[in-house]
């Protein structure tokens, strides 16, 4: 078997389908890699290997029968550890969690299963995905994610481990979550692909919630090709979750291709992002503008989408907790300001939650007026490189706060992005780019960052000693 | 101990400079909105009195240090809120969820 690691999802499906390699041996190989490189990492929680082996049999016997799958017929993965998974614990990243066992599979677990994925592990995260307020890595009993580019610096979270076990090539591709920035901070810290879909788009059931109106599944992969396949199977409506839309995803989506792309910029995202950022910024934009024109004074509409967001999750974190803080099992979190971090909370006031439902429905409709301007808007996916591991996050780059940012508003507004290594900064460590997107956008997004990764080889490239 | 988490620091790099603030009721049947503004609390006395409501609830287990926290917390998602009260709404301004009622399928 020739060397698998480092290989897109339809390159391991061409070794699967020429019997070259089989499900079974790719399994192996990347339950040894979780096994040994994991603990490297602080990425894996729980590593199935008796599971995985035995779905990785049943899958090659499909296909020596002329069953095949799909696309991810036989290709293992990891799954966020917020995620059920029947037979295996799912600890939300937190103490107070650890060992919890939940009786069935997220529908995204099943979902995948039913694509011929196979699970090989699930994977470390930040505690309750950061929902209590975290200012440091140290934020779960895994330890602190560390990047694959180098082990001082942070894996970003909270999916930490499905963004370091990507990047170190212990599987091909991982489920995260985004409720704000949980997919951007490790796909960009750890120089891999991540897709946030739109809100609704995949369906929650299943999923440890911080913010009904708000948490996001999604993939972390090698390129876009992948994200978009991995998306293909787990979206679609699911009667178990109210928001899932009823709307399946193909990939690739035709009526995304075409043949120029409008791209626009927000006026100022660039100022104060280090110099590195800015000029792989810079190098993107001209890779491009090979097939993109790109409008460069956008400005994001008046609303305090930040705010709002930050309303929104403190109040649906506060019901969703509730249990935990009342139980007093708070104080066994990690991270000490985790350990008080969720009392605020408590006191929210309804008329402030409700105001900030009431003004997202127009900030939202005036973001998309925005979004519907061009097919992305492009921006650097965060203003620096990875953050030392050791660093509080207040205290950490002062002088790179980044430029203007729609993250919030993305979030908020559960529209998708995606997020996609360009090159390295500062110590060798990997910088990105994201594209933003109306609603139900993706297969845009997609079709952009396959025609970007067309023309570069980021994607490619392996964290230094791997 | 800091008081700034991941999520405001994500706040102090998403910084876009707020424009005019709009509302956008397209297609919507409009009642006028009442001035507002007159009687808004001080966000600081509101958190300290918030503050309470956690120290009778939950005094027992925290520690004065942590109140001093919980308390600029509080106060700084007041502030937050503050800046919402911005956005002019009227009555017929509906938050962004649905409710659907529930009927079963009938047994027998």
């Amino acid at each position: 078997m020739s060397d698998p690691t480092w290989l897109t999802i339809p390159e391991l499906g061409r070794l699967l389908r020429d019997r070259r390699v089989s499900a079974v041996e790719l399994a192996e190989h990347c339950l040894a890699r979780l096994e040994r490189l994991g603990p490297a990492y602080n990425a894996v929680v729980t590593v199935l290997r008796p599971q995985a082996l035995a779905e990785a049999r049943q899958r090659d016997v499909e296909l020596a029968k002329g069953k095949d799958r799909g696309p991810l017929h036989g290709v293992p993965y990891g799954a966020k550890d917020l995620l059920a998974a029947e037979g295996a614990p799912t600890s939300w990243g937190a103490e107070p969690y650890r060992g919890q066992m939940l009786r069935r599979d997220a529908t995204v677990v099943r979902k995948l299963r039913e694509a011929g994925a196979v699970l090989c592990a699930k994977l470390a995260m930040v505690e309750l995905a950061g929902g209590m307020g975290y200012n440091q890595a140290f934020a779960s009993f895994t330890g602190p994610g560390r990047s694959p580019w180098d082990r001082a610096r942070w894996s970003g979270g909270s999916s930490s481990g499905s963004g370091s076990a990507v990047s170190a090539g212990l599987v091909p591709f991982a489920i995260g979550s985004e409720t704000w920035g949980s997919i951007q901070f490790p796909a960009a810290f750890c120089g891999v692909t991540g897709l946030r879909p739109t809100y609704g788009r995949v369906s929650r059931h299943g999923a440890m919630a911080l913010s009904w109106t708000m948490d996001k599944l999604g993939p972390i992969a090698r390129t876009a090709e992948d994200c978009g396949l991995v998306l293909a199977a787990i979206a679609g409506p699911d009667p178990a979750d109210p928001s899932a839309l009823d709307l399946p995803f193909a990939f690739p989506d035709r009526s995304a291709e075409r043949k120029r792309y409008r791209l626009g910029m927000l006026k100022g995202t660039l100022e104060k992002t280090q110099p590195e950022v800015r000029r792989n910024f810079e190098e993107s934009l001209r890779a491009l503008r090979d097939f993109a024109e790109v409008e460069e004074e956008l400005e994001l509409p008046g609303y305090p989408y930040d705010e709002m967001a930050s309303i929104v999750i403190d109040a649906e974190a506060a019901s969703a907790f509730e249990p935990l803080i009342e139980s007093g099992r708070i104080t066994e979190l990690t991270a000490p300001e985790d350990r008080i971090g969720g009392y605020a909370g408590q006191v929210v006031l309804a008329k402030d939650y409700i105001r900030a439902l009431r003004v997202r429905r127009p900030a939202s409709a005036a973001l998309d007026a925005l979004l519907a301007k061009v097919d992305a808007i492009v921006a650097p996916t965060l203003p620096t490189v990875a953050w030392p591991i050791d660093a509080a996050f207040d205290k950490v780059y002062p002088d790179y706060p980044g430029g203007a940012s729609i993250g919030g508003a993305a979030n908020l507004c559960g529209v998708p992005g995606l997020f996609l290594m360009n090159g390295t900064g500062e110590g060798g460590l990997p910088t990105s780019l994201q594209l933003t997107g109306r609603a139900l956008g993706e297969g845009v997004l997609l079709a952009i960052g396959r025609r970007y990764q067309q023309r570069t080889n980021f994607h490619r490239l392996a964290p230094p000693g791997l | 101990m800091s008081d700034m988490n991941r999520r405001e620091f994500a706040e102090a790099i998403a910084l876009a400079s707020l424009a005019p603030l709009v509302g956008h009721r397209a297609g919507l049947m409009s009642f006028p909105a009442l001035e507002s503004g007159a009687g808004v609390v001080d966000p600081a006395s509101l958190a300290k009195a918030l503050t309470g409501a956690i120290r009778a609830q939950y005094g027992d287990r925290l520690l004065e240090s942590d109140f001093d926290v919980i308390s600029h917390q509080i106060q700084a998602a007041l502030e937050r809120a503050a800046k919402l009260r911005k956005v002019p709404l009227s009555n017929g301004d509906e938050p962004d969820f649905v409710f659907s009622p529930v009927r079963a399928p009938s047994v027998g």
